[in-house]
């Protein structure tokens, strides 16, 4: 059966219907960058704190625990233009208010905000495009995507959630439902215990690897945890060797090890050789029939167990 | 050993040339015009931001609170669980009924010339206990200590016969009587012993940051991983096999180090990355509980994981010009080795044991990584991207020819090594155009080359295409329609290995075959105002292998999620998901290369839902309070179509479902109550397990293990104070 042909007519289709819901809104608008700059408050932070104090309805004080608050450190905010550095100049929030009238939002990071994300983003870049983890960010996925760093980081917040393993899976959920619900099946890695979170794989910053992964390739991110799969062996299983993921869904399974699938059809997927690993296993082979260990148990694995390779020299059918 | 890139690599880097000189054109193009106006901040420049200067000499943050000093919490209580289970406490560290302590705490300090300390503790009580202690000079360096325990709990009702569970010598009881099959092993009932099956990991790291200056960064980061315990893994003789329970013994020390040197527009790093792993064991011998086949054949041994070590070098970098060009490229170059000293080819001293070609395997494996990506915005409306990348395995281990001795029985035939290689090289690019502040097209194309060796395909040849539309029709709902195709060619025949016993001639790996794969996602976000956000989305994902009469031949995946979350009132947060997601696949196979054929189909169903609410100020008794409920199911059935009679296996099935209520009560200024309870139910059927006892299957010597299912629950009452 050959799909790239009504593959290519469900894309025309679909392209075709969202641009007939679309176009009519396309009208060309102006960018959202906010125009002139307004002019600077009097007092920078104590004029914001007249109002944002400790009653306030968004909470704001906690950013004097954190780093972004060390005046020691020239590098910070608040050894600068404090509030005004990131939310830019803040005179016309400030003001007095006309009857009537509307406060105007800062220039950045509030809720009606002018400033778009990558103005924003560029904010925070800044004083933050130097670090490594960043070093990838231009032209990553989540940068392509607009992406901005106030979607997953809490500038205001004692403890910036995502920078707690515990916490930071539920920030990365807000976009990844799929991957959320993968973590919540019967066998998946310590995420949903706490244990681990997505940046120990990941590098939401930007990658060069695929699916933003932290080291230079699929196998060698799962090395920094289970490096006695690394190799080499004397006998090798091909597939281990170039990705695995070919066996296991690393984000959840229903199977144990979390494999894609169980045996005997996991391998029965690339093994079909005359004999034992050919027969299509029925339910003959279950305990109320005539229970087979090539189906129970370990099934293919109470014999060739040493799946992920072996340095035994008669090993070379992955059973010693 | 190399392979050449061909025809796609060349398109393919002929492609990113192409986009780096209209990206590099435009980008210089554009410079004189993109300028930083003084009063307006470069917005979508890879280079940053600038705001202009002000007087801040007389804001002197009178009304700020205090920076220094010391602040935090430290918690301290007692919680209970009301039922022992492997399963609820697998990575909790809550595996036993009855009390266990709280202990933990967030404290940190603060100086008044940047120095500071944080310290975190988590689980303090528990088995699965973390800590975290970072301090140092802000902008100036920063050390890091910290500590992990994560208990890994695989089986807590596993029976075994075998005496040295979890050493590397496994013995059967004394006057143990060999049999043919499980159900005359006249001793098995009264040899049986209870043995848990579980893994320990604690991880120590240690880290140091430094800033030299304005342009040098430095960072090492060292960590210890040690794990312990037991596993499982299958022990055969021929046809006959015992589940061993085996030791678990490793030890990993890892070695982050870089030095990165950074400038305004541009920065640079080398970096080294060293593993080393330590096995305690190298090998497990156990005592055969069957009949021998062969003399000498009552002893066998497996081998555990050999010592290994890797050591990598990389360099990166990133540039970004005064515009939207960025470029950024990473070299990596690795190298696997491992040569632990040979076991001797058989432990069957009736066996006179083959000589073996050399002490140790000598392995060694070169992994070379390149890549780069180019981006940029040559025109308002436009962005535009290209990628190029390489990733080599280049086996150098020595190929030798070993007499095999199956089973620790008989003497074998004589295989060669198959020391794996590979080398994949393509690129990808991609365009976004925004029609307006509203509409966005997006599309892309990649294409891969992959070239194997020792293998049943050469190379192979994979070329995708994709194309998006983004919109927003109003301002509070998205809209994102995408579709993408993807098909992979050999580009050479199909070359079964030379084996013994052949593979059916019509077997295609499902990773090496002809695959059409085609992505359909559709997913909609609605954010009104008042701040409810809903999100929907549909994806259905096809795989079509469409030259594989054996082997897997198709895959078709459809998923559904929906998400809500909002503020239904002051001070109230509310949440709720649901995902359903269907995947069918179909494996073709013939017994015997001749006989039967069948197909096995797997359809594998998955549900979640969530719903939960926070009250940051509940009306009664607690300050704060909130509700958090899970449910997750998972279905595999499998129908096997075999000589026109379908049969069903009974499903395996998991379902869980939690309830979470906590609550947190302020006592006085300093102190706050916290409750919490969770109940957590867990089912699972798998036709692998259920029924199966130690001598069920006739052949296999079994731990009889049982599917986990649970209901437990966990109070927890903990004091938290804070200053």
């Amino acid at each position: 059966m050959r799909a790239s042909g009504s593959g290519i007519r469900a894309a025309m289709t679909i392209a075709i219907i969202a641009l007939s819901i679309l176009a009519p809104a396309s009208a060309a608008e102006g960018d959202d960058d906010g125009g002139k700059l307004p002019p600077y408050t009097e007092a920078g932070a104590d004029t914001c704190l007249k109002c944002h104090d400790e009653t306030s309805r968004f909470p704001v004080l906690s950013i004097f625990k954190t780093p972004h608050a060390v005046m020691a450190d020239d590098r910070t905010p608040f050894a600068g233009k404090q509030c005004e550095a990131c939310h830019g100049p803040g005179g016309d929030h400030a003001k007095r208010v006309r009857f009537g009238k509307k406060r105007p939002p800062p220039p950045a990071f509030g809720p009606h905000s002018p400033w778009g994300v990558e103005k924003e983003n560029a904010v925070c870049l800044s004083c933050h495009r130097q670090d490594k983890a960043r070093l990838a960010w231009h032209g990553g996925v989540h940068q392509r995507e607009g992406v901005a760093c106030v979607d997953c980081h809490r500038i205001h917040a004692r403890r910036d959630p995502v920078r707690v393993t515990s916490e930071q899976p539920g920030v990365c959920y807000d976009c990844h439902q799929k991957q959320r619900a993968e973590m919540h099946r019967a066998y998946a890695h310590p995420v949903r215990e706490g244990r681990m979170a997505c940046s120990d794989c990941h590098q939401p910053h930007g990658s060069l690897t695929e699916a933003m992964l932290d080291r230079p390739t699929i196998n060698e991110t799962c090395y920094t945890c289970h490096a006695e799969k690394r190799g080499p062996f004397l006998w090798e299983h091909a597939p281990v060797t170039e990705d695995c993921t070919l066996c296991h869904q690393p984000h959840g399974s229903n199977n144990p090890a979390l494999l894609t699938r169980r045996p005997p059809f996991l391998c029965q997927q690339c093994h079909s050789r005359a004999g034992h690993p050919s027969i299509g296993r029925t339910t003959d082979a279950l305990p109320s029939g005539m229970p087979s260990g090539f189906l129970l148990g370990g099934s293919c694995t109470n014999c060739h167990s040493q799946v992920h390779g072996s340095n035994h020299p008669s090993g070379a059918n992955l059973s010693r | 050993m190399y392979m050449d890139s061909h025809g796609s690599g060349s398109h393919a880097l002929l492609g990113a040339l192409l986009c780096v000189s209209v990206l590099s054109s435009a980008a210089w193009a554009q410079q004189d015009g993109d300028q930083v106006d003084a009063d307006q901040p470069a917005a979508g420049s890879a280079s940053g931001f600038a705001l202009p200067d002000v007087d801040t000499s007389q804001w002197r943050c009178k009304f700020c609170p205090p920076t220094t000093g010391w602040s935090g919490s430290i918690e301290a209580g007692a919680g209970y669980v009301s039922d022992d289970s492997f399963r609820f406490g697998d990575y909790r560290g809550l595996e036993e009924q009855g009390a266990y302590p709280v202990a933990g705490g967030d404290v940190q300090y603060r100086g008044d010339d940047g120095d500071y300390l944080d310290l975190t503790a988590r689980d303090l009580g528990l088995d699965a206990r973390s800590l975290r202690a970072e301090g140092g000079r802000q902008g100036a360096y920063r050390l890091r200590l910290s500590y992990d325990g994560i208990p890994h709990f695989i089986s807590g009702d596993a029976r075994t016969v075998y005496s040295g569970a979890g050493t590397s010598t496994l013995t059967l009881p004394n006057g143990w009587t060999d049999a043919s099959t499980t159900g005359g092993m006249s001793q098995l009932d009264s040899s049986l012993h209870d043995v848990t099956i579980k893994q320990k990991r604690e991880r120590v790291g240690l880290g140091l940051d430094l800033w030299g200056g304005s342009h040098w960064r430095y960072s090492v980061d060292f960590r210890h991983d040690r794990k312990e315990g037991k596993r499982v893994q299958g022990g055969n003789f021929f046809v006959t096999s015992a589940l061993l329970p085996v030791p678990v013994d490793y030890e990993t020390d890892q070695v982050d180090a870089s030095v990165g040197y950074v400038r305004d527009r541009w920065q640079v790093e080398a970096a080294y990355y060293g593993s080393f792993f330590d096995d305690g064991n190298q090998s497990v011998t156990w005592d055969n509980p069957f009949t021998p086949i062969a003399a000498g054949a009552d002893r066998g041994r497996l081998a555990l994981p050999p010592d290994n070590r890797f050591n990598q070098v990389m360099l990166s970098g990133a540039w970004r010009s005064r515009g939207t060009l960025a470029v950024v490229g990473r070299l990596a170059y690795g190298r696997m080795e491992q040569d632990e000293q040979f076991l001797p080819a058989t432990i069957n001293s009736s066996i006179a044991a083959p000589a073996l070609p050399r002490g140790n395997l000598d392995g060694r494996v070169d992994t070379r990584t390149a890549n780069v990506r180019v981006s940029g915005r040559p025109l308002r409306d436009l962005t535009a991207q290209g990628e190029l990348y390489y990733d080599q395995r280049d086996n150098k281990t020595p190929r030798d020819a070993y007499i095999q001795v199956s089973s620790d029985a008989t003497l074998g035939e004589t295989r060669l090594n198959r020391p794996y290689s590979y080398e994949k090289s393509g690129g990808k690019g991609s365009v976004d155009y925004r029609v307006s502040s509203r509409m966005t097209l997006s599309g892309g194309a990649g294409s891969e080359r992959y070239d194997r060796t020792l293998q049943e395909v050469d190379a192979t040849r994979t070329r995708s295409v994709w194309a998006e539309v983004r919109g927003s029709p109003t301002d509070a709902l998205g809209v994102r329609v995408r579709q993408a195709h993807e098909r992979r060619d050999r580009l050479s025949s199909y070359e079964p290995l030379d084996l013994t016993s052949p593979e059916n001639p019509r077997l295609r790996k499902f990773d090496l075959a002809n695959r059409e794969r085609d992505l359909t996602r559709v997913s909609f976000d609605y954010t009104s105002f008042e701040g409810l956000d809903v999100g929907v989305g549909i994806e259905r994902s096809t795989d079509d292998y469409m030259d594989s009469a054996v082997g897997l031949s198709s895959s078709d995946d459809m998923s559904y999620t929906l998400d809500v979350s909002g503020s239904p009132a002051e001070a109230v947060t509310a949440y709720g998901y649901f995902s359903y997601r269907d995947i069918r696949s179909d494996i073709n196979g013939q017994d015997n290369i001749t006989d039967a054929q069948w197909t096995a189909t797997q359809m594998d169903a998955f549900q979640t839902v969530g719903i939960g609410t926070v009250f940051e100020e509940f009306p009664w008794w607690f300050r704060k309070a909130g509700v958090d409920v899970t449910y997750s199911w998972g279905r595999s059935r499998i129908d096997m179509d075999k000589a026109a009679t379908v049969s069903r296996f009974p499903n395996l099935e998991t379902r869980v479902a939690a309830l979470r209520l906590f609550g947190q009560r302020p006592l006085n200024k300093s102190t706050d109550l916290g409750l919490d309870y969770l109940i957590e139910n867990l089912e699972e059927d798998s036709f692998y397990q259920d029924g199966v006892a130690p001598d069920t299957i006739p052949n296999v010597l079994t731990l009889g293990r049982g599917t986990p299912g649970y209901t437990v629950y966990v109070i927890q009452a903990t004091l938290r104070y804070k200053f």
